[in-house]
């Protein structure tokens, strides 16, 4: 059964990721699996980068579809809904006092080069984040150079136009075929 | 222009979640095709409501408060927010209850899954990255940003924010 306390956690931990990450989910990989994984230790790393992909199978962004599932198995319904909640509120207050308090004649004028920058730096995180996944990885040799092609290849796919759940799947089905871990769980 | 209900914004937002399947903002067409292209928001609060959300923090979909905000007041920012957390949460629930049983399968894809994430990542920054036709100058500085996460794991927030203050100063000279 659970507590209001953890309620709250899941409440208090997506408000903190809703209100600090830029960029989408993608962007905040680093951040979700500290929070997540090591903090709060809610899932394992492997349950989380399924998340990623499974999330994607909510009829909902994404990114709210993640903190639905990782709220879901903390608090079940109630951890779904806070951990939503939590991750689309600052974002709505935010727009929200854009409404009230300014207006749309700013479109045109100041508001572009702040997003223009905005966005250019969220793509350098992004492909940041990239490297660091990669760089992250354990095993041989072959091994990483074989999963490199991996994401080479997935990368490839959706520029090319592949629906990203698509590749997101085929990726698993090959990388579970090329790279299994060893006889003791451990990778090779 | 027509008045908007709140009910009316709650459930087109709810209905819209079905054209979110695969992650992406569903509800921008169906919002445009009922209430932008008939005349019942102004096209340029519709836009201005989801260029905020480019300098907000967390998911995209906060755009919806501000649409409900334009058509209904206050209740109808609420109603919008409330008719995306519905469909997220019943869909989290009937995943989650699928991912129970894929235990096997998540062993299975656990050598893998770095290295998928790290091909979907860099197509999102593609995603971006195309659309806005970069400079030489602005790919510099990509290329900059991307070694300093790579590198030093600088919090992104705090990237962010340094790009604000860049984008902030270009606006003051350019205006």
């Amino acid at each position: 059964m659970t507590g209001p306390r953890q309620l709250l956690g899941v409440f208090r931990t997506f408000l903190g990721v809703g209100a600090t990450t830029f960029g989408g989910m993608w962007a905040a990989t680093g951040k979700l699996e500290r929070d997540l994984v090591d903090r709060t230790g809610w899932l394992p790393k492997e349950e989380l980068r399924a998340s990623f992909v499974l999330a994607t199978l909510i009829p909902a962004p994404r990114f709210l579809g993640l903190g639905g599932l990782v709220g879901f198995r903390v608090g079940g319904w109630a951890g779904a809904f806070l951990g939503a909640l939590g991750l689309v509120l600052p974002a709505s207050l935010l727009v929200l006092a854009a409404a009230v308090v300014v207006g749309p004649e700013l479109l045109g004028g100041p508001l572009a080069p702040l997003i223009r920058a905005v966005s250019i730096a969220i793509v350098g995180i992004l492909f940041g984040n990239a490297y660091r996944q990669l760089r992250g990885e354990k095993g041989s040799r072959r091994h990483r150079q074989t999963g490199i092609a991996l994401s080479a290849a997935i990368f490839v796919s959706v520029v090319l136009g592949a629906p990203l759940l698509v590749s997101a799947v085929v990726g698993f089905v090959v990388g579970a075929l090329l790279l299994r871990p060893g006889p003791t769980g451990e990778d090779r | 222009m027509d008045g908007v209900g709140v009910l009316e914004i709650f459930l087109l937002v709810l209905v819209s979640a079905l054209f979110s399947f695969g992650g992406g903002n569903g509800q921008i067409p169906l919002i445009q095709g009922r209430w932008v292209e008939p005349g019942r928001l102004a096209p340029e609060l519709f836009s201005f409501s989801l260029a905020v959300t480019y300098l907000a923090p967390g998911p995209r979909a906060g755009f919806l408060a501000g649409v409900g905000y334009y058509l209904a007041g206050l209740p109808g920012a609420g109603a919008a927010v409330l008719g995306i957390l519905v469909p997220t949460v019943l869909g989290a629930g009937a995943v989650s209850a699928a991912l129970h049983r894929m235990q096997r399968i998540l062993r299975r894809i656990k050598p893998s899954s770095g290295y998928v994430i790290a091909g979907l990542i860099a197509a999102a920054a593609w995603g971006i990255a195309a659309p806005l036709e970069l400079l030489p100058a602005e790919l510099l500085a990509v290329t900059v940003v991307a070694v300093v996460i790579a590198r030093w794991d600088v919090d992104p927030l705090k990237v962010v924010l340094a790009a604000l203050s860049l984008g902030l100063l270009w606006s003051l000279l350019v205006t």
